[in-house]
């Protein structure tokens, strides 16, 4: 089953969910800050990483870039709310996988979620 | 508005409707567990049929939001380079979605001309928010001079060395076209104009009123999407 790290501010989201994943059977980790994010990595290594980009303290972007210094083999999926892509192309630049826009669809988000996996099996082929 | 004043109101604008996408986002979510929850329950209990068609509302009115949000949120940070490439098509979407309520009020149906558009996508080096502020003005002046249920068509031509873009009253045949009173407040506007290097006129269309704001393909970095 398929492991993932939620990082987003807003614990009722994030949650929420959590709980759906898990009813598609997909294993949540949850994180409402970016410390609390990297922790989390180091403990658990999840191979996805869904992460909000607006956040207190560590943002998104800070966590990615510590991310893929460390563990260049995890796949971070930005979610962004901003009206501009800007911050997904950042993303992109530094090494996200992808980037969506919030809110985001759960099947778009699974999808994303399933191609970041595929692509460790297919660069391994 | 001083500059400092425009970066203000956007910068404020930004937050705010950042904060509802995240709302928005939660509801959408939660109405969406409960979905999940309702799909597990065996299939004939009948009080499935209210719950589906009350969490549709919910889906509904949160895409509604979802939509307006993030127009706002592109529109605030528009302010946010002097200068940008600005996809006109797209640009003239995000306007025209959020003068829809103005016109609304007054029972006029604001609407992007698919007919008459400039294909293929067409882009410009300018300032998004003085462009939108020139665009959200000729609305407003055809507006003033459009009756109920009358129509405000936007259109976008190539003209020679520069992009027409026009705003139409759609009269429905009712009644004779009137030529628009350019309001005061253009005046105003002249400075944002000459920034834009824009000019202002009225349709040269016979039996249309209306507005044609004109911009310099000079102005554009000839990058067809």
């Amino acid at each position: 089953m398929m492991k993932v790290l939620l990082v987003d501010d807003e614990r009722e989201f994030v949650t929420t969910l959590a709980e759906r994943l898990q009813l598609r059977d997909i294993i949540p980790l949850v994180a409402t800050d970016g410390d609390q994010a990297l922790q989390i990595i180091e403990s658990e290594k999840p191979p996805v990483v869904v992460m909000d980009v607006m956040m207190p303290g560590l943002g998104g972007l800070d966590v990615l870039q510590a991310v893929k210094r460390r563990h260049p083999e995890i796949h971070v999926i930005l979610l962004t709310g901003r009206g501009s892509t800007q911050d997904g192309i950042r993303g992109m630049r530094l090494g996200a996988f992808d980037y969506l826009m919030k809110p985001v669809k759960i099947e778009k988000l699974i999808e994303t979620m399933e191609s970041a996996c595929r692509s460790d099996t297919e660069s391994a082929v | 508005m001083t500059d400092q004043g425009i970066n203000f109101f956007g910068k404020i604008t930004a937050s705010a409707t950042h904060e509802f996408i995240n709302i928005l986002a939660t509801i959408r979510e939660t109405s969406g567990l409960i979905e999940d929850l309702l799909s597990l329950r065996p299939v004939d209990d009948s009080g499935d049929e209210r719950f589906a068609g009350i969490l549709k509302k919910i889906k509904e009115q949160t895409e509604r939001g979802v939509s307006i949000c993030e127009k706002l949120n592109a529109f605030s940070h528009s302010i946010d380079e002097p200068r940008s490439r600005i996809l006109i098509g797209g640009l003239l979407d995000q306007v025209v979605f959020l003068m829809q309520g103005i016109c609304r009020l007054q029972r006029v149906y604001l609407i992007r001309d698919s007919a008459h558009q400039i294909e293929p996508p067409t882009a410009i080096i300018s300032n998004s928010f003085r462009l939108q502020l020139a665009l959200a003005s000729c609305i407003e002046t055809c507006l003033a001079g459009a009756l109920p249920e009358e129509r405000i068509r936007v259109q976008t031509e190539l003209a020679g060395e520069r992009i027409a873009i026009r705003f139409v009253i759609d009269t429905n045949g009712s009644r004779s076209p009137q030529k628009l009173e350019i309001p005061g407040r253009f005046g105003e506007l002249n400075p944002i104009l000459n920034d834009l290097e824009a000019q202002l006129t009225h349709l040269d269309k016979p039996g249309q009123s209306g507005l044609t704001l004109s911009l310099p393909i000079s102005s554009t970095d000839n990058t067809h999407e």
